[in-house]
């Protein structure tokens, strides 16, 4: 962490490869927010890639430098609100399948809950990306996404029952 | 419960860490993907994506040093844009500044503070100083909190239980399931008795449904630009209002310049760039020269417009006026001829860097109807920087406004009574969990403080706090000192002083769903089985606990069924697992609350899931009319479905299945309606007429 907060502070002055650096070390997260929340891999590789742009280009304004990951999550956590919005008047077709390089049983238990989890809502899956991959609190989300955290907690949880309800109903 | 949905967080993480990564991803490889980019010939992106490349390239040669400023000119365009810059916005606004001349005042309001909560402002440097501080520690937040997470929390549901004071003179046809009586709420879908009213598409679908086949009658196209969308609307006799949210949307030329390498030699560093960058990632593979890699940036500022328009020839709908608000649509109200208009507006972006001259004139605010507020109309709190911008507005002057002031909060949810408004957040600075409320009083559409309070625990439901007569009740669901979960009673008196507290109740548990009827609190707590519980409120000093009840599974909505039943809407689970076994409708005995009883149940087994529980405007529920209708979402459909309850036991009597697949809508977007004997489940691209004297035969679908 020491290591990341000088890279950080380095990144900030406009040193690129300090960002170059940083961004190695998250960028699978930052896809698999992305993948998750927009279902499509080629956008997720766009938002991810303009994410990047914006981060550096406006990294010499991070306040503090603990805040890092917090911060290019949140930039990333917009662009997708924002293709999320224009999927909706689009009516994207899912895709689903990737490869999966783990065993047979366990591929299929991943799939199954992809699957599941793809079937949510658009805001349903930022949340729990935002979540999951970027470590956010309900607190954290709802400030982003312009939110009460009571509402993204029921929210969270609407969307997780959902599943349940499937798994049960699976057994 | 909990363990499940940590465990299914899980799962789902781990299925995500088996997707591969692509390559592409990998900063080595990012440039490459830029050029593939330049052959489609995007050229806007092209900037953008050739600078990502170019930022990366020059990260593996470990050369240029340079930062972009961003002081360019504002195009303003009208165009939708695939990306957002989430960075700072700046409020242009070059109106020169008197904040109260268009703006019609019956007398001048002199505000008072809501306690200590919210001050009014002093000066407009008060303001920006606040949100300048706010700014630094929303950002320390941040990074401090992404250790502690408390997602594990149960939380609460938004939407459950309603606070029925029976309305006086009962109509023939239904209205928008309310939250309080006399408190009119907007939606998507509204009807008048003779026409019903569906928003689809940005358009207005009025459809006579008065002759023996529907008809419809008039389109209406309001005037919208490209990214504008119509929210809700109130119809109100010969009056429709339409809240939309208009998105002003510009983009911002930013040049890629080059800092200066030595800050005393400025041509040191341009020099170095062209003599290395261009050079060496020309052989990298021909990314472009970092003259030309200007990016834009794209920033979207949002407004709320409501649209007025005069019914009274529905063949020609008259545009009566328009109001234009700043910020996201948060919420609305209409008590009588008044609405309340509540928008919001993350303040902490438009502070930066402002001169003191910026700072002194207001002009970072937000605007209501292209004005500034004045700072005496703008409440402070200790810290935040969400502005809730709150106006009213009456039907027939459309174009202003009759007050309006701005509360700086931190995620305040907002609570209307016939005659008050109340403001309640968390407040997160203590160990255990505490709400602040503030109240405000709306007489006449003027909003006055009258003061604040803070209770232990945090509202979980909707319909937990209640007004009654100028008196707030409040259900909150808090933990006591072992961290045990427990709920609260708090009582305040017409001044918001609190007069009583019932703390410890249900320890462990938590409340679902909450209704006041008269003097009597009922509730519901869930652990594995379902106490109702009734609370006598009468004295203000000493509530007391009449009576519980305990039966399996929750109900999540309540919703008193004449004067001596309520209903409840929630799941049956099974008491020793905890699993849900379907959707469960059940009806409580409340004629004496000292001895509550259950009437009867019916569980819907392969419904797993009700938009009802959360979101009171899907419930049609009328004791007179004897009708319950809701939907419901099964594993390969959803369907909507109508109950009554007769001679002690529900009855279904319609059931109509939508499918899921072609994904025209979602349960949540079906109303029912009823208009004398004539039954609708209406959603934005079809009403579906069925005749309740006739066993709801289906009469005619009408198709938008």
């Amino acid at each position: 962490m020491e290591q990341d907060l000088l890279q950080i502070r380095e990144a900030r002055k406009g040193n690129a490869s300090a960002f170059a650096t940083l961004y190695e070390s998250i960028y699978p997260d930052l896809y698999r927010f992305a993948l998750y929340t927009l279902k499509n891999p080629e956008d997720a590789e766009d938002v991810v890639s303009d994410t990047v742009i914006d981060a550096f280009a406006s990294i010499s304004k991070l306040r503090s430098e603990e805040a890092f990951n917090a911060w290019i999550f949140k930039i990333l956590s917009n662009k997708c609100k924002k293709r999320l919005g224009e999927y909706y008047s689009d009516c994207m077709e899912l895709k689903e399948n990737f490869p999966d390089p783990s065993s047979d049983q366990d591929m299929e238990e991943n799939l199954w809950i992809r699957n599941q989890f793809f079937q949510l809502d658009g805001e349903a899956r930022l949340i729990i990306s935002m979540h999951l991959f970027a470590g956010y609190s309900s607190k954290e989300i709802g400030r982003i996404l312009h939110m009460n955290d009571n509402t993204v907690r029921s929210k969270e949880r609407r969307a997780l029952k959902k599943i349940a309800a499937q798994i049960e109903k699976e057994r | 419960m909990k363990m499940n949905e940590q465990e299914l967080l899980e799962k789902i993480k781990k299925s995500a860490e088996t997707v591969p990564i692509p390559n592409a991803m990998t900063q080595e490889n990012l440039h490459t993907k830029a050029l593939q980019k330049k052959q489609q010939n995007r050229r806007q992106f092209l900037h953008k994506v050739e600078y990502a490349a170019a930022i990366l390239v020059c990260c593996i040669l470990t050369v240029a040093i340079y930062q972009t400023k961003t002081e360019e000119p504002k195009i303003t365009t009208t165009h939708p844009l695939s990306t957002e810059k989430p960075e700072p916005k700046e409020v242009i606004n070059d109106s020169s500044s008197d904040n109260t001349d268009n703006i019609k005042r019956q007398k001048p309001i002199s505000r008072k503070n809501a306690g200590s909560l919210y001050t009014v402002a002093k000066n407009y440097e008060e303001i920006y100083n606040l949100l300048e501080s706010s700014a630094v520690k929303a950002e320390e937040d941040l990074s401090a909190t992404s250790e502690e997470r408390e997602f594990q929390d149960e939380a609460g549901e938004t939407g459950a239980g309603f606070t029925v004071e029976k309305s006086a003179k009962k109509e023939s046809y239904s209205t928008t399931n309310l939250q309080t009586d006399g408190v009119d709420e907007a939606d998507f879908i509204k009807t008048d008795g003779k026409y019903i009213y569906t928003i689809s598409d940005q358009q207005i679908y009025i459809t006579d449904v008065s002759g023996k086949q529907m008809e419809l009658s008039t389109i209406l196209k309001p005037d919208l630009i490209s990214d504008d969308r119509i929210l809700e609307m109130y119809i109100d006799q010969n009056r429709l209002v339409l809240a939309v949210q208009h998105t002003e949307t510009s983009l911002d030329e930013q040049n890629a310049t080059i800092e200066p390498h030595d800050p005393n030699d400025p041509n040191g560093q341009e020099k170095y760039y062209r003599d290395h960058s261009i050079e060496e990632t020309d052989k990298t593979g021909g990314i472009i020269p970092l003259e030309e890699s200007q990016c834009y940036k794209i920033s979207a500022e949002q407004s709320t417009i409501l649209y007025t328009y005069d019914l009274t020839n529905m063949k020609n709908p008259v545009l009566l006026g328009t109001y234009t608000q700043d910020g996201y649509y948060q919420t609305s109200r209409k008590i009588d001829d008044t609405i309340y208009l509540f928008t919001t507006e993350n303040l902490n972006n438009t502070t930066t860097d402002l001169t003191d001259a910026h700072k002194n004139s207001g002009k970072f605010l937000p605007l209501i109807n292209g004005k500034e507020l004045s700072y005496d109309s703008i409440y402070l709190p200790e810290n935040g920087n969400q502005g809730l911008m709150m106006s009213s507005i009456q039907l027939d002057q459309p174009n202003q406004t009759v007050d309006q002031s701005m509360i700086i909060h931190n995620h305040a949810d907002i609570y209307v009574s016939t005659d008050a408004l109340y403001l309640y957040q968390n407040d997160h600075q203590n160990q255990t969990p505490k709400t602040q409320i503030a109240k405000f009083s709306i007489q006449e559409g003027i909003f006055q403080a009258v003061g604040a309070a803070s209770v232990d625990g945090q509202i979980l439901d909707t319909f937990a706090i209640n007004d009654s007569q100028g008196k707030l009740r409040v259900l909150t669901t808090g933990t006591d000192d072992t961290g045990e979960s427990s709920n609260n009673l708090y009582l305040f008196n017409r001044d918001f002083i609190q007069t009583a507290c019932l703390t410890g109740i249900a320890k462990g548990e938590q409340i679902y769903a909450a209704r006041y009827f008269g003097d009597t609190a009922y509730f519901i707590t869930y652990r594995n089985t379902d106490p109702l519980f009734a609370v006598d409120l009468s004295d203000e000093h000493d509530p007391k606990i009449l009576g519980q009840l305990k039966i399996t599974g929750f109900s999540e909505y309540l919703h008193f069924w004449g004067e001596h039943q309520l209903l409840g809407i929630g799941y049956e689970t099974d008491p020793e697992s905890g699993l849900q076994q379907g959707l469960k409708l059940v009806m409580f005995d409340i004629s004496n609350p000292t001895e509550l009883n259950t009437i009867d149940s019916f569980v819907i087994k392969d419904a797993y899931y009700s938009p009802a529980l959360y979101n009171y405007k899907c419930v049609l529920v009328d004791a007179e009319e004897n009708l319950i209708g809701f939907s419901t979402d099964m594993s390969q459909n959803h369907a909507y479905m109508v109950f009554s309850f007769e001679n002690g036991s529900f009855k279904q009597k319609l059931k109509v299945d939508f499918s899921t697949a072609n994904n025209t809508h979602t349960s949540e977007q079906n109303r029912g309606i009823y208009i004398d004997n004539k039954f609708y489940i209406v959603n934005a691209n079809e009403i579906i007429w069925f005749d309740r004297e006739n066993n709801y035969q289906k009469v005619q679908h009408f198709v938008f």
